[in-house]
């Protein structure tokens, strides 16, 4: 959508937060445009996922506001609120025996449509996620690693072209290749005018994802640059009270070979 | 067990178990199996309303409850909303008698059930705040303070029978068992089968989103549920629904745990069919079990039809206990 490219997708405005009457997030202000994708790093503990929450209109703003296309997040319906935003919390839970396909298809709940265009749209989040072998398992038989890609199909099929995906650890408990296809098929959201925001642990990761880092410290938005420049080791030891160096095995799946997205 | 793909035929299969349990009751007394003459028709078909209210009633508030705290082993009874009921109820039979006040024609209906509802819904919000933090249920933390909740609302009960005398007592002590009394005010039977029926439409609206609240609050939110309003509707509905099977039939046991799983078991668990389902098999358990309790007696009458669904209810539970369900339920990591 063109308006995503005029508008911001989130506007963030010295965003504060407070639990159980802690400052837990103080004076973050940043602007992300549709097509950006942004790692959010730092020590456990710092902010990260208060940060996502406080984004998605999941925990109340003791100061400061945060916008979502032009709209207060605190203030919007949740059902248009899903419209524009998704959200893959830390920890999957389902406490339920649904398929694999059921499980995905939660992901529609706020919006509208033909079931056909429904079942259109998970089967398309099925097959971007390598699921389609697995529509008819139990969500609860599968691997933790598996069940974040059932998160992803889940979130996809809520996302339109212009909806910003919140990601929390997304690829924490994935194996290497379903990182590197996960990841291919977030960035293909972004490509197509969606901004990304995943926190991430690995920085490795972190490169192979996004092109700009938001680093959290103490609450605070430390840093927000390209990622290339903003991670480098003299400030990384900073924030996170270990020395960082280059490693010599610079070995990370190739995510710009077509053969990333291929069936394994 | 997976999700059953044609949800209808396992609609059909509970249906007909109900219509097999009414025919049953019906047909089936002391005097034998075969059509009753008119005076016992009138007497079996009040039975027949009574237990298929009160089972619906029972399955749809047990299975809200699992929804409401994502836990598979809730329902009235074990999360102690019975017991909370009949107190509240019990009370405003003695507060009537202490002090000397008549309760008569409807007032007489409608003041217990409404301590009752009083009672129920606070059992729930008690339970709520011990067993749940930040939106998800510990299973067994929360089981247990409904256990325990319910055994001081219990003792409180069994307190207030020694207040009063022989008379009111005889009456107190057969209620607390749970039984389908001999002559159910209609009122209260009609006004239990409308909120098993609107609650069950009400349920089926809201299947879309009782679907999405079974993934955390914090997903169940972002994917669009007002959680917050979709919370305070099943709390209001479960405990009332509680409230009202517990001022006619008293505080029967496991019904509303045990037919929510069978209607699971034969329709998967997505809840458009299985709000309707699971009150279909309520409604067709305790019918079978009046039914079956006609044909059984010990020497000393009937047994209150409590006692047997706690026969069969008990280990249900217990083998729900150890089963998957329970570690799927509640967000155990």
């Amino acid at each position: 959508m063109s308006d995503s490219t005029l508008q911001p997708s989130l506007v963030l405005d010295g965003a504060a937060v407070d639990l159980g009457g802690r400052r837990v997030l103080e004076g973050v202000s940043a602007t992300v445009r549709g097509g950006e994708t942004i790692a959010i790093v730092g020590r456990n503990g710092a902010g990260k996922t208060t940060l996502l929450r406080a984004i998605a209109g999941l925990c109340p703003l003791r100061a400061g506001s945060v916008r979502v296309g032009g709209s207060n997040v605190e203030t919007l319906r949740p059902r248009t609120r899903a419209t524009r935003l998704a959200f893959v919390a830390q920890r999957p839970m389902l406490a339920a025996a649904f398929t694999v396909r059921e499980t995905v298809s939660l992901g529609r709940y706020a919006l509208g449509g033909s079931p056909e265009r429904a079942d259109a749209a998970v089967d398309d989040a099925l097959a971007r996620f390598g699921l389609e072998g697995f529509r008819d398992r139990e969500y609860h038989e599968l691997s933790v690693g598996q069940q974040q890609r059932v998160s992803l199909a889940r979130a996809w099929a809520q996302a339109s072209p212009s909806t910003t995906l919140l990601l929390d650890e997304p690829f924490a408990a994935m194996d290497l290749g379903e990182v590197a296809r996960s990841i291919a098929v977030v960035r293909a959201h972004a490509a197509r005018g969606g901004a990304v925001l995943a926190v991430l642990h690995d920085l490795a990761m972190a490169h192979a994802f996004a092109t700009r880092v938001w680093v959290i410290d103490g609450g605070t938005l430390a840093a927000d640059g390209p990622i290339e420049e903003t991670l480098e080791p003299a400030r990384l030891e900073r924030w996170f009270g270990v020395p960082f160096a280059r490693h010599p095995l610079g070995l990370t799946p190739d995510l710009r070979s077509p053969r990333t997205l291929r069936e394994p | 067990m997976t999700s059953a793909r044609r949800p209808g035929l396992g609609l059909l299969l509970v249906a007909a178990a109900l219509v097999a349990a009414a025919a049953a009751r019906i047909f089936s007394g002391s005097s034998g199996f075969g059509w009753p003459d008119d005076a016992i028709v009138r007497f079996r078909v009040n039975a027949l309303a009574t237990a298929a209210s009160v089972g619906a009633a029972l399955a749809v508030a047990g299975l809200f409850l699992q929804v409401l705290l994502r836990n598979a082993l809730a329902s009235p009874f074990v999360l102690g909303l019975s017991s909370g009921a009949g107190f509240g109820y019990m009370l405003a039979l003695y507060v009537a008698y202490a002090f000397g006040v008549e309760l008569r024609g409807v007032l007489g209906v409608a003041a217990p059930t409404a301590a009752a509802t009083v009672g129920s819904i606070v059992t729930l919000a008690i339970v709520w705040r011990l067993g749940v933090r930040r939106g998800v249920a510990e299973p067994l933390t929360l089981v247990l303070s409904g256990v325990v909740v319910g055994a001081i609302a219990s003792a409180g009960s069994t307190a207030l029978q020694s207040l009063v005398p022989t008379g009111l007592r005889g009456e107190f002590v057969g209620w607390m068992t749970g039984r389908i009394p001999d002559a159910p005010p209609l009122g209260l039977v009609a006004t239990v089968g409308a909120l098993a029926l609107l609650s069950t439409a009400i349920g089926t609206w809201l299947a879309p989103a009782l679907d999405a609240a079974m993934l955390s609050d914090d997903e169940a939110a972002a994917t669009g549920v007002s959680v917050s309003r979709l919370r305070a509707t099943l709390f209001v509905l479960s405990g009332v629904l509680t409230a009202a099977c517990v001022a006619l039939a008293g505080p029967i046991a496991f019904v509303g745990l045990v037919a929510p799983h069978a209607a699971r078991f034969l329709l998967g668990a997505r809840h458009r069919p299985l709000v309707v389902g699971s009150a279909l098999a309520g409604a067709a358990l305790l019918v079978a079990a009046d039914a079956i309790r006609q044909a059984i007696d010990l020497g000393g009458g009937r047994l209150p039809v409590g006692v047997l669904t706690a026969l069969v209810g008990g280990p249900v539970f217990l083998m729900l206990l150890r089963s998957r369900a329970v570690r799927i339920s509640g967000g155990m990591p």
